[in-house]
């Protein structure tokens, strides 16, 4: 009986080591610093989440995310960084855009203090009127946001935009269905 | 003997599960937890282990 006791002792110890990892994966998971980007072009928002990220590393090489923009249009980011720490996090967040590894102007640029387990958003616009004044055209630029640790890369790809329509229009056959 | 299939199903089981956990991640997790997940892993096969050597296996 006694080594019924002791047997079964040692399966509920093994069953609570189990739970143990799978409680250390839900904890870890859940803790640290998470940021996520809302990035509003034209009439669509897309959230760009921490798991983008995660999954963008290729071979050591993070794939940015990509946005397609018209030209003329302003695109809107919404920068958010959640600590989900014990302690607060201190970091600068800048923001600035880039076009073949060179850098034409500074989108955001502010120290921010996170308290424990609080959120801050950062916003920002991206006008493609002051990147014309400024002698750019239709194209791609890359939006470098950097973080204590963190480095993140979007690509804006501007795009035409459409004066007329792609395809013809022909008006509909009413006389014909009326009189069907 | 069908109670030693289901404790072999539940053992599989129970394996496969740490093991997809360990493949898909690992590499996500932080080193402090990497280490406990590792002690862990060892307490629960030699517990394991123990209970079934006190079972007569």
């Amino acid at each position: 009986m006694a080594t019924k006791g002791k047997r079964n002792f040692y399966l509920c110890l093994a069953i609570v080591c189990f739970v143990g990892i799978i409680a250390v994966f839900v904890i870890d998971g859940y803790l640290g610093v998470y940021d996520t980007f809302y990035v509003t072009a034209g009439e669509h928002e897309q959230e760009i989440g921490p798991d983008y990220w995660l999954h963008s590393e290729r071979n050591g090489y993070y794939y940015p995310y990509q946005v397609g923009a018209e030209w003329g249009q302003t695109v809107r980011f919404r920068y958010e960084i959640d600590n989900r720490c014990f302690s607060s996090y201190s970091t600068y967040i800048h923001a600035s855009l880039w076009k073949e590894n060179r850098k034409l102007l500074d989108l955001f640029s502010e120290k921010r203090i996170i308290e424990p387990f609080h959120k801050t958003t950062a916003e920002w616009d991206l006008d493609s009127g002051d990147l014309q004044s400024s002698g750019f055209n239709i194209g791609e630029y890359t939006v470098r946001v950097e973080l204590q640790g963190i480095e993140r890369s979007i690509i804006v790809s501007y795009y035409a935009a459409r004066s007329e329509l792609a395809y013809p229009v022909y008006p509909l056959p009413s006389a014909k269905i009326a009189g069907f | 003997m069908r109670t030693y299939i289901l404790y072999g199903f539940g053992i599989a089981l129970c394996i496969s599960g740490v093991a997809y956990l360990a493949a898909e991640y690992v590499r996500y997790l932080s080193d402090w937890s990497k280490l406990v997940c590792l002690i862990l892993s060892i307490n629960l096969f030699a517990l394991l282990g123990r209970h079934f050597q006190e079972a007569g296996w």
